[in-house]
């Protein structure tokens, strides 16, 4: 009971504070490894919790069985009499129906990840094929170039999977440029990065009244397009990758800053100030800290209920 | 890399297909005598992969005495057309998750951007 609750408490703590701490950490980017790290840390640390949770209340229900003084079986005892009937036939259809719903509730939610995740793999992996099929083929036998008049470029995972560059990108980018932004793409197919992105969104549409699971979502995948920019720069240099992504963003006329631009060009600002050391510093000591922290949480919590439960016993003697 | 193999075949077929004229149909004899041309290939080799292609979609068939008559279910313009749309207006397909190198901006938004990157990769290029 005592461990069950603990991790439920750590978990809606992790909840309630992650997402404001992981925001203030991770929004300049300057160690987006480390920031793409703390937010899958919290999200599955409070995933791990609520399953180390259930596993608690079961391991405590069945170790108990012959203590009927004990809470939580007492408490399992009262619900199966109420359930066999022994209570009358109202409360019984309510606790059997409320029991029905929530065992429904579950399985639902989790044959809807299921499936979001099957059929997201599904289509990239089709599409990915089909680029493979349609497109012309270059001297890298992973890069694909589509005839389009729109300057784009993506990487979508598959067997094999494929970076994908318009013809129209192939004639506004110059060599370096192209390195880079293939460089950026390749980064994103090694990494797994779509299948970290996917993961989340599916995460985030079963959960979506959870902020940091949302939140988490959106942060993720800006963290991993700043990781990218990072390995394309290294081998391609800033001035490539910068000169890359205003080639890429097309001619316009004039207008105001959208939300897809504003993210583009925090991608860019990053490029440009490169931060100080010292800021640079202090931010991966925070991360690292913060990750430690969250990844020790549920062992920590579980200990500490065990402890304080033990004390309690004594107490009781 | 891994070698692609079979989708490489793949590929070779369809572009063989999309070269003929699309009015007229094509059987495996004719793809296999154009292929056993530059390359050291089995005849059912091409049977099963132009099978392969007819039962994902790519190829219509119909029989004709002891062979099938293939024709490609769309033209290249056309699936690239088709591919371009999934992948940058989603048409209409939530679950393909793609990494783009820039998301795609509408006309009218990303003047400003441009401007705010030419100033940006002007200080990058002077130092």
């Amino acid at each position: 009971m005592t461990i069950a609750a603990f991790l439920l408490l750590y978990s809606l703590l992790v909840i309630v504070a992650g997402p404001p701490l992981l925001r203030r950490l991770t929004r300049g980017g300057q160690a987006p490894r480390l920031g793409v790290a703390a937010w899958l840390t919290a999200i599955i640390t409070v995933l791990i919790s609520w399953a180390a949770a259930v596993v608690a209340l079961v391991v405590q229900i069945v170790s108990h069985w012959d203590h009927r003084q004990n809470l939580v079986v007492s408490c399992v005892v009262q619900l199966r009499n109420v359930a066999t009937g022994q209570a009358g036939p109202l409360p019984q259809i309510v606790l059997l129906s409320l029991l029905t719903s929530a065992a429904v509730a579950a399985a639902l939610t989790g044959a809807r990840l299921a499936r979001t995740f099957a059929s997201m793999r599904c289509r990239s992996h089709q599409h990915a094929e089909a680029v493979h099929l349609v497109g012309s083929r270059t001297a890298a036998p992973d890069v694909v170039v589509l005839d389009a008049a729109k300057p784009a470029a993506y990487c979508v995972p598959g067997r094999p999977p494929a970076v994908v560059v318009t013809s129209a990108a192939m004639t506004e980018l110059d060599e370096n440029q192209l390195g880079a932004v293939v460089a950026h793409e390749r980064a994103h197919l090694t990494g797994h990065h779509p299948h970290i992105v996917a993961a989340l969104r599916g995460l985030a549409g079963a959960f979506p009244r959870i902020a940091l699971i949302t939140q988490g979502a959106e942060h993720v995948s800006r963290l991993l397009e700043m990781c990218a920019d990072d390995a394309a720069a290294r081998r391609f240099g800033r001035t490539a990758l910068l000169t890359g992504l205003l080639a890429m963003t097309g001619a316009a006329p004039v207008g105001a800053l959208g939300a897809a631009d504003v993210a583009v060009l925090a991608r860019a600002q990053r490029l440009t100030e490169s931060s100080a050391n010292s800021v640079l510093t202090r931010r991966t000591a925070a991360l690292i800290s913060t990750v430690a922290m969250m990844a020790a949480g549920p062992l920590l919590v579980t200990a500490l209920a065990a402890a304080a439960s033990e004390l309690l016993m004594c107490g009781m003697q | 890399m891994r070698v692609r193999g079979f989708g490489e075949l793949e590929a070779v077929v369809m572009d063989r297909i999309w070269d003929r004229d699309p009015t007229i149909s094509t059987t495996v004899r004719d793809v296999f005598d154009q292929l056993a041309a530059e390359r050291h290939i089995a005849y059912t080799t091409v049977m099963s992969t132009m099978d392969n292609l007819h039962t994902k979609g790519w190829l219509k068939r119909e029989r004709d005495g002891k062979a099938y008559q293939y024709w490609a279910t769309l033209s290249r313009e056309e699936h690239t057309a088709r591919l371009m749309s999934e992948a940058l207006e989603g048409g209409g397909r939530p679950d393909l998750v793609l990494s783009h190198f820039v998301e795609q901006i509408s006309r009218e938004e990303s003047a400003g951007l441009r401007a705010a990157l030419r100033r940006l990769s002007r200080r990058a290029e002077r130092r």
